[in-house]
């Protein structure tokens, strides 16, 4: 029963992973492009609710609803003031601007913030919920399922809308896109706002559940590095299915080795898909 | 003696004297820990260098190599009492080691890869070591207090340390010296600059990029070694951490990466700088001067990405084709 | 034996590109790989020169097997191998890109830069040695990839479209140097699409046809006689063919066109006319510029001098995606399908551009009716497609934007001629209806069925043009382009 309970736990933070991976695999397939400051946008994402709770008395609707906007301005910002101009040039400069960006988003923050875990003010959720034996807390619940909901509608708008299928061409084949009359600056644009809102969205949902600090963004950008390579380079799905698994993985490892384990063997697990099938379970190579 | 010499025999000349020129002055021990601060940081940025540099594999996980040369000397004296030195092959070798893992499996997928794994692996290894009471947890291990000969490269003053730096960074320097006119060192600047190409061309590229990264990694242990016996204390924050990995990256590329002397400039600018900067903004605790770091890094992955000595030979070309501009006055 | 390529393939996911590809090289010959585009030549190469692994089959040099080896065993067995792109290390110096091939068989740097020395005065580069390979312009950089490759010794050589992009005296330069080349005793296979060169090279063509390799698309010359368009029509209405090109308003103007990358020329100059309704047909072997000179139309490469006028607006420096909405279309070569997606999803693509939305169902229902196949598979991947099917999907494709003119490049490659002969059906109803074509092609049978008017290019540059009838006589035009569409396969110089 309690394997089951820490199962449930697993999945629900999973879904919350494969909810901000599946932003960095859109852009990596798209642009061949990593994006190292993208565990900045998750943190940044948990900061904007805990500025709407504390600053705007907003309720937790206007947690994700905010951080969304906020986040995808920011996407937008970044792609059209940084990576449109190194993404043609050496890859020490790719790496490094991300990367750069990633200092600078998490020391402002910790400047601004200071480095205490910090938690939202307790609101409508909060409590925990019996389903059928298992308690899981209400917060996480409505986390992971909104995450999951969240991350499905990613993937039906890439997959089933106009706009999704001109991203989608842009990604498969910028030239023949750009017959078809698409601007494909215009798409990698909104992809970028896409990846940093969905990343923000995350944090924001994570934020009701956990407490967070300035630091998170580190490990969220690793978590969000194993799950695109176990999902497959650009594989939208797989981000999702491979989300689900690291939580889970994650969770049990906890549970029966250790808390402090927990991202040990979830880095340990990356080095081993690396070894062992390095395109991870839908990816092309 | 040609105008080329020059520069380069000023600075090694400034370099040997600075401690001595700067006794007289208020405040000189500051002054000349801040020297041994810069050859150090000098000379791990010399070993990132190496791979990250010539080679273009864009490790941002380094801190692992340096962490490995700083605890296993440490950790030989906490067990054994052995002096320090004597665990410093050992920690080469464990660096060496964790090249191998890194690499075999990375080295044959594009550079994301790479780059993504090194950081994932130097967090496990901190990780790891942080929990780990043997390796004295998050306290970290300890050092000789007072020396019990000289190998135990205990000194009290920051002097002796400036001068066993120095000797390391112009042998390191001198290595890269020689790599870069060997075969190896060749097969190094193809790879960056073309794999395909230089594939097509006999390039071994896996077994290359491997012998890189290991040589990277067995000079950047010397460099943890270094600062172990200086400190005569790690904690895996200070040995382990992200921002020792970032420091060497930043060093080398904003002196230029895949130049010789390139993470020497690169420390000889950042390295006073932190000083200052940590002294006006209260401390790192602050984060300002990673913020400054950040902000650093940007403009150079932005705009000049060749660092600053290509920054430095744009602008006198620039000023070259117009003789007049220049006699004008 | 030399070289010894036995039945191989190569696929890629579900597409295959290479299948039962023979080949035999012995020691001392040259070798040309010639045929059309699509045949699988670069695939070929590329599983030789051991870049690309193939799916089947088994290539043996000098007696080793080489199927599977990475490409650096290959150098280090003795082939060498020059990229169509040249692949300069453009950092480093002239001298040290030739010093790394230089250090496969010579450990020491003295030892390399000596040989590197004397590969760069072989191919004329040694008085600029210490400059940056990056000041190199394209006959250089090719150069540069000779010299290279050279300094590795190489036994054979892999000469992979050496002399694409090159002016005809540049050609000239070049030819005589694989001829020094292959004095010194190395064995050479190059791919090529100027015929010059394997003749002038005395080059044995040799790429055994397979079945994936169609000799020429002239198999499907057509047998209708001309003028018969198979719809009831009256005469009066059908377009009369001599009156066109030279009066008619002309919907499409190029003038004098040049396009360069960077230094390579793609297109020299270059000027045609399509007139109003009518089929023009653009004639050439491969690097000619037929491609470059669509692209440019549609936008997609920058034009570098020279005017395009669409229905008198000027339209030369304008991005693709403001050229589609002015009425204009291009279906690319090699279709340019987006696999991951449906085949229905390709067809509202192609109708992105759609300012009344209305238009976009009865489009879509025109599409389906010209291509009842593709209705069958509406909710199928378009990677699932046949080669046939995916014509059509691109042809359907770009009619979704409901163009004026419609632009075709090598729409027949890689077909059977069963499809083919549905294809240019399928685009003689087109024309009936009223659209004009610009159909880029190289079965000239084929086109000049078609066509109302055609232009020949070479090198970049249109060297012919006339009336359709006109140039089937043309004796120029059969001897240099019928010869070698009709026997890809075996043809003694």
């Amino acid at each position: 029963m309690i394997l089951l309970q820490v199962a449930v736990g697993g999945l629900l933070l999973g879904a919350v992973y494969a909810l901000f991976s599946t932003g960095l695999t859109l852009i990596w397939g798209m642009m061949n492009f990593i994006n190292f400051a993208h565990g900045e946008f998750v943190m940044l994402g948990m900061y904007v609710a805990f500025l709407i709770a504390t600053g705007l008395h907003g309720g937790p609707a206007a947690y994700g609803p905010g951080a969304a906007m906020a986040l995808f301005l920011l996407g937008v910002l970044v792609y059209v003031a940084l990576v449109k101009h190194v993404m043609r040039g050496p890859m020490l400069a790719q790496i490094l601007s991300t990367f750069g960006l990633a200092l600078l988003l998490r020391y402002t923050a910790f400047f601004i913030f200071k480095s205490d875990f910090r938690t939202l003010p307790d609101s409508a959720i909060s409590g925990t919920i019996n389903l059928g034996g298992i308690y899981v807390p209400l917060p996480q619940l409505v986390a992971g399922i909104v995450a999951a909901v969240l991350a499905i509608g990613l993937h039906l708008l890439l997959t089933r809308t106009a706009l999704g299928s001109r991203l989608l061409a842009v990604a498969e084949d910028r030239n023949a896109a750009m017959l078809m009359g698409i601007r494909p600056d215009r798409m990698q644009m909104l992809a970028w706002g896409l990846s940093a809102a969905s990343a923000g969205i995350a944090g924001a949902l994570m934020a009701v559940a956990f407490p967070f600090s300035p630091e998170v963004g580190a490990t969220f950008a690793l978590t969000a590095f194993v799950v695109v390579t176990l999902g497959g380079f650009g594989s939208v799905p797989g981000a999702m299915i491979a989300g689900l698994i690291i939580g889970s993985v994650q969770a049990f490892a906890g549970y029966l080795i250790g808390p402090i384990y927990k991202d040990v063997v979830v880095y340990g697990l990356f080095v081993a898909v690396l070894w062992i099938r390095p395109q991870g379970l839908f990816g092309t190579l | 003696m040609s105008r080329r010499h020059v520069p380069p025999l000023a600075l090694a000349a400034a370099l040997l004297l600075y401690p001595l020129a700067v006794s007289g002055l208020n405040g000189a021990a500051f002054l000349q820990d801040v020297g041994a601060t810069l050859l150090l940081a000098a000379i791990s940025a010399s070993a990132w260098n190496i791979v990250g540099g010539y080679a273009g594999q864009v490790s941002v996980g380094h801190a692992m190599f340096f962490g490995a040369g700083a605890y296993v000397p440490l950790l030989v004296f906490d067990l054994w009492q052995w002096p320090p030195l004597v665990g410093m092959p050992l920690g080469i070798a464990a660096a060496v080691l964790i090249a191998l893992v890194i690499g075999t499996p990375t080295f044959r997928l594009q550079g994301h890869y790479f780059s993504m794994a090194t950081i994932a692996v130097a967090e496990l290894v901190r990780i790891v070591v942080s929990n780990w009471d043997l390796l004295g947890a998050s306290i970290g291990i300890q050092g000789p207090a007072t020396a019990r000969g000289w190998w135990d490269l205990t000194f009290r003053s920051s002097v002796p340390y400036y001068y066993i730096f120095l000797g390391v960074l112009a042998v390191v320097l001198y290595a890269t010296y020689r790599m870069e006119r060997s075969r190896f060192g060749y097969y190094l600047r193809a790879i960056r600059a073309g794999e395909r190409a230089a594939a097509s061309l006999g390039v071994p590229v896996r077994r290359t990029k491997l012998m890189a990264l290991a040589t990277s990694a067995a000079f950047t242990a010397i460099a943890g070694s270094l600062y172990a016996f200086k400190l005569g204390y790690v904690n895996p924050e200070a040995g382990l951490g992200i921002l020792v990995s970032v420091q060497m990256v930043i060093t080398a590329a904003l002196g230029g990466a895949g130049r010789l002397v390139g993470p020497l400039i690169g420390a000889i600018v950042l390295v006073p700088l932190q000083s200052a900067t940590n002294s006006w903004f209260g401390g790192s605790g602050t984060g300002l001067t990673y913020i400054l770091y950040g902000g650093i890094i940007l403009l150079l992955a932005r705009f000049e990405p060749g660092g600053l000595i290509v920054l430095w030979q744009r602008l006198r070309a620039t000023f070259a084709s117009k003789p007049e501009a220049v006699h004008a006055a | 034996m030399l070289l010894e390529a036995e039945r191989v393939s190569r696929s890629f996911g579900g597409f295959l590109a290479l299948s039962d590809a023979t080949l035999t090289v012995e020691a001392g010959e040259i070798v040309g790989l010639i045929g059309p585009n699509g045949a699988g030549k670069s695939t070929f190469f590329n599983c030789v020169a051991g870049d690309l692994a193939p799916s089947g089959g088994r290539i043996r040099f000098n007696g080793i097997d080489v199927t599977y080896a990475p490409a650096e065993r290959h150098a280090e067995l003795g082939i060498g191998r020059t990229f169509q792109v040249p692949a300069t290390f453009e950092e480093l110096s002239i001298l040290d890109n030739a010093m790394v091939g230089a250090f496969l068989r010579h450990h020491r740097r003295a030892d390399a830069e000596a040989k590197a020395m004397e590969m760069l005065r072989l191919t004329g580069l040694d008085q600029i040695a210490r400059q940056r390979a990056g000041i190199l312009g394209t006959p250089g950089r090719k150069r540069l990839g000779i010299a290279r490759v050279l300094a590795t010794e190489p036994r054979l050589m892999l000469l992979d479209e050496a002399l694409a992009g090159l002016t005809p005296s540049e050609i000239q330069q070049a030819i005589e140097l694989v001829r020094r080349i292959h004095a010194t005793g190395i064995t050479i296979v190059i791919v090529e699409h100027i015929m010059e060169v394997i003749l002038a090279g005395r080059a044995r063509p040799g790429l055994q046809p397979g079945p994936h390799y169609r000799a020429g698309n002239t198999a499907g010359r057509r047998e209708r006689p001309k003028g018969d368009r198979g719809l009831s029509r009256p005469p009066s209405e059908a377009p009369a063919p001599t009156s066109l090109g030279m009066t008619a308003t002309p919907a499409l103007e190029v003038a004098n066109l040049q396009v360069r990358y960077g230094d390579l020329v793609g297109v020299a100059d270059v000027s045609l006319r399509v007139a109003e309704g009518t089929v023009v047909a653009l004639l050439g072997s491969n690097g000619a510029g037929k491609t470059t000179t669509l692209n440019a139309i549609a936008g997609l490469v920058r034009v570098s001098a020279g005017s395009i006028a669409w229905r008198g607006m000027e339209i030369a420096g304008l991005p693709a995606h403001a050229i589609v909405p002015r009425g204009l279309a291009l279906s690319p070569e090699g279709w340019r399908l987006f696999v991951q997606q449906t085949v229905e999803q390709n067809l509202l693509l192609g109708a992105t551009v759609l300012t009344d939305r209305a238009q976009l169902a009865p489009l879509l229902e025109r599409a389906y009716q010209l291509f009842p196949r593709l209705a069958e598979r509406r909710r199928q991947r378009a990677g699932t497609l046949s080669g046939g099917e995916r014509q059509m999907l691109a042809l359907g494709r770009a009619l979704m934007s409901d163009p004026k003119l419609l632009m075709l490049d090598e729409p027949s490659l890689g077909l059977a001629p069963a499809v083919v002969e549905q294809l240019y059906d399928t685009l003689d109803r087109l024309h009936q209806h009223g659209l004009t074509i610009l159909l880029a092609e190289q079965s000239v049978p084929l086109a000049l069925e078609i066509a109302d008017y055609a232009y020949v290019l070479q090198t970049g540059r249109t060297v012919l043009e006339g009336p359709a009838e006109q140039l089937e006589r043309d004796e120029q035009v059969q001897r240099i382009y019928l010869g070698i569409a009709e026997t890809a396969g075996e043809h003694r110089a």
